[in-house]
């Protein structure tokens, strides 16, 4: 049987190659942020410069979630509406990432 | 004891994440949780989801892994089984997002099961999931 393969969209195929002038300090620098992040550096300075003017990022989406979840989960049975709402309220700053 | 059984390599793109995500959380879950999503509503799930990839890029390839933990039969009610399935999700849930739902039996062995659906990029660095 022929195995199938994820095969990423010609879209998000990265073909084209540049290159960059940094200091010995940028250079270290943004080493330094790419390994805190675990990301290689070409990762990390194009999530940087894609998403750099989003003052939303993945990880406080998420943590604004869990919370939310959290406090939806305690008035759950008292105001069903309410957690509705509020989740959607949630939801439209999920619409700032995009 | 439980079993686990892995769903790794998943095809469809996208179309196979709301799919998973529509089929675990249908009117057979009798618990529904999430990390980094809302659980209420698995078609916010799935844009949630679909948002951290569009950040990332990475919109195509694998989808999710979805992994089902059938307990045995020392778990006999969904308090429970649902608190199995919340300590599972969390082993992800800090780098994953992560919707789990636990269900009644239907086809795997003892009284409950849980699906936890993972989407597999990161929302932390925007790696894939190794499994």
């Amino acid at each position: 049987m022929k195995m199938q393969k994820h095969l990423r969209a010609e879209s998000e195929r990265k073909g084209k190659v540049t290159s960059i002038r940094l200091t010995e300090e940028q250079h270290e620098l943004v080493q330094k942020k790419a390994k805190e992040k675990g990301m290689t550096v070409s990762s990390y300075i194009i999530t940087t410069a894609v998403n750099g003017g989003n003052a939303v990022t993945p990880e406080l989406l998420v943590s604004l979630q869990n919370i939310t979840n959290e406090a939806c989960s305690v008035m759950e049975e008292h105001d069903p509406d309410r957690v509705t709402a509020i989740q959607q309220e949630v939801n439209e700053l999920w619409q700032e990432l995009a | 004891m439980a079993r686990i059984s892995v769903i790794r390599n998943t095809y469809g793109g996208s179309q196979y994440l709301k799919n998973a995500l529509n089929y675990v959380t249908d009117s057979r879950a009798m618990f529904v949780g999430g990390y980094g999503v809302n659980p209420c509503d698995p078609n916010i799930s799935y844009d949630q989801m679909m948002a951290i990839r569009r950040y990332f890029g990475k919109t195509s390839g694998n989808p999710l892994v979805h992994i089902v933990v059938a307990y045995n039969n020392q778990v006999q009610d969904i308090d429970t089984a649902a608190m199995y399935g919340n300590q599972c999700a969390q082993y992800f849930a800090n780098r994953f997002q992560v919707l789990y739902c636990t269900h009644a039996k239907d086809f795997h062995c003892g009284n409950f099961h849980t699906h936890i659906i993972i989407n597999s990029v990161s929302y932390i660095n925007g790696q894939m999931i190794q499994t």
